[in-house]
């Protein structure tokens, strides 16, 4: 038989019944075979694409994990995965892995295989009245979306970094800078947002845009910071709108003469031999917020895009 | 009329086809080989680069990924693309993340372009400058650096950072530090990271060398606890000192290792792990 007539063959059965096409295509097309045996021709759906390989062996080596945006209009809002000392969810929007696909989180996402991830992200007050009380936190997240650190970390004499840079919006541009050596993260439910954020206030008119990166590791290797550039409207003077550049970092670390003999943070109280100032799993993400949690505030046109730079990775078919 | 399809796996003729005896999980494409097998393979969409809407023309494209995961005297990333070779290349970027070992000390990175496969910092010698912030000095001005034209220790830029003091067997085994059975649990201080960031490498004829991002490099520049041993932002460039590079092949990738170290010509005391990506922008062919 060298023709197969398919309308006069009809349906196939058995072991995988098949329904051939009945009519061909008017041009050529690819062609799809469906679960329940439908031999069809046509146009492919778009496939979202999360991964970048390599030119050279096709391994993954980035991946995007999530990418978050408001409107101009829209209010900040609650998120439970980080709550206040009254137990509500802080305002705000969560950047991270535990928004992605889980078959990404499977397959490239998973735990001991990120190195480091970065967001970028960007918004802009639209409107004069809810604003954003205190400049912008990233609090960590872990893989989950729940705080990374889950109680508030020890604080001691030489142990944990912290710095900052600042500049003033007016001409003179002057600049700011500072930090100490016994930051300790803020951890827990029911707690403040911790040291990780942008150093000049909101105002009707403000923007911000930069990038948070961080170090994925579970040991003094960790830590995270942030590039960003802030800028605000001031209908009575230009000379005080000059953007603002901005950097900050935060490196916890046990050291100071303490020994962490274990990585367990959620008992034994804030005393050794317990894992404080180790993240005690990779970090995942970060929670967008402006602090204050009595209103909602403006968080306009806000948008966030998370990367991850991960071991390279065999690519997984599906 | 119902036929099995068992009974006609192999369909003779001028187009012998064999058909499935298993349907996919879901709707998947058809393939055909050369012998009439008709198959459902799983697929995976993947990209190496974004192409353009007008004339198909290649943005930045991931040319190599190397994870060095026990410490060594030397890190490097080759552009071996026949779709897009060294020639082609107008700029790079490199993404990384280098963690130094030994002693908990200050010290920097050094890199060197390679140019088929060799170090070959540029032979007329280089200059440059930058400017970083630092929670300890504000803004501050410092040079990138470039160094000597040997193929062993010159290089082309050079970045600080503090060696990490993890004690080995611990310390020099890069993918431990990110699991939390394994990592170590102590540490003399944080910032044991090393830098995390990238930098642009014009791969020109009158211009050869690094330009460091705004957003360059992020980390710890010194030993002790001093929370202004931190550099950001980070924004520089070396350059040769005569606008006629005596290398005029096109740079293929790039070998980093640490000041004290190098690959037989310092101390072995001193090694390098960690990753770093080579992307590159081609030009374009439309």
């Amino acid at each position: 038989m060298s023709t197969l007539a398919t309308n006069k063959l009809g349906t196939l059965s058995g072991s995988a019944d098949m329904s051939l096409p009945s009519s061909r295509p008017d041009s050529t097309k690819q062609g799809f075979l469906d679960s329940s045996g439908n031999l069809t021709f046509g146009q492919s759906t778009v496939n979202n694409i999360q991964v970048m390989v390599t030119d050279d062996d096709g391994k993954v080596g980035k991946v995007l994990v999530d990418q978050v945006c408001s409107t101009g209009s829209s209010d900040a809002t609650a998120y439970n995965g980080v709550k206040n000392s009254s137990s509500n969810g802080f305002f705000g929007y969560a950047v991270g892995i535990h928004n992605a696909p889980d078959d990404i989180k499977t397959n490239y996402l998973f735990e001991g295989n990120l190195r480091s991830m970065e967001i970028e992200f960007q918004y802009y007050v639209n409107g004069n009245s809810n604003i954003p009380e205190y400049n912008m936190y990233y609090t960590p997240l872990d893989l989950a979306g729940n705080r990374l650190w889950s109680v508030n970390q020890r604080s001691v004499s030489q142990g944990g970094a912290q710095g900052y840079t600042y500049e003033n919006e007016d001409s003179s541009g002057s600049r700011y800078n500072g930090g100490n050596t016994s930051y300790a993260a803020t951890g827990g439910d029911n707690n403040g947002l911790g040291g990780d954020r942008t150093y000049t206030g909101n105002y009707s008119g403000t923007g911000k845009h930069g990038k948070i990166f961080w170090h994925c590791g579970v040991n003094t290797t960790y830590f995270l910071a942030s590039h960003s550039t802030s800028w605000k409207f001031n209908s009575s003077s230009t000379s005080n709108m000059f953007p603002i550049s901005e950097s900050q970092y935060t490196a916890p670390t046990p050291s100071g003469g303490y020994t962490n003999t274990e990585r367990t943070q959620g008992s034994g109280g804030n005393s050794s031999p317990y894992g404080y100032g180790l993240p005690w799993t990779q970090q995942g993400g970060c929670f967008f917020s402006a602090g204050g949690y009595s209103a909602a505030p403006q968080m306009n046109y806000f948008t966030a895009t998370c990367y991850a730079y991960i071991k390279p990775t065999d690519l997984v078919s599906t | 009329m119902t036929v099995r399809t068992e009974k006609i796996q192999a369909l003779t003729g001028s187009a012998p086809l064999t058909l499935p005896t298993s349907l996919p999980a879901s709707s998947k494409g058809v393939q055909v080989t050369t012998t009439g097998v008709i198959s459902t393979p799983a697929t995976a969409d993947t990209l190496t680069h974004l192409t353009s809407s007008t004339g198909s023309d290649p943005g930045w494209v991931l040319l190599d990924h190397n994870e060095t995961n026990a410490a060594t005297g030397l890190m490097s990333v080759r552009n071996t693309s026949t779709v897009y070779p060294p020639a082609d290349i107008y700029c790079y970027e490199i993404q990384f993340n280098i963690m130094g070992y030994y002693n908990n000390s200050a010290g920097s990175v050094r890199w060197s372009a390679t140019r088929n496969g060799d170090r070959e910092p540029n032979g007329t010698g280089r200059d440059g400058v930058g400017i970083y912030q630092s929670p300890g000095n504000g803004k501050n001005q410092y040079t990138p650096g470039a160094n000597g034209t040997s193929t062993n220790g010159s290089y082309d830029n050079t970045m600080s950072y503090k060696r990490q003091g993890m004690s080995s067997p611990t310390g020099t085994v890069y993918d431990k530090m990110f699991d939390k059975t394994q990592a170590p649990l102590q540490s003399t201080y944080g910032g044991d990271g090393g830098i995390i960031g990238k930098f642009r490498y014009y791969n020109g004829s009158g211009y050869s060398g690094p330009v460091i991002d705004p957003m360059g490099y992020n980390g710890r520049a010194g030993n002790g606890n001093s929370y202004g041993n931190w550099y950001f932002d980070r924004n520089g460039f070396s350059m040769p000192v005569s606008n006629n590079p005596t290398h005029t092949d096109k740079v293929d990738g790039f070998d980093c290792w640490d000041s004290s170290g190098g690959d037989g010509w310092g101390n072995a005391n001193y090694k390098v792990m960690g990753f770093i990506q080579l992307w590159g922008m081609p030009k374009t062919t439309s």
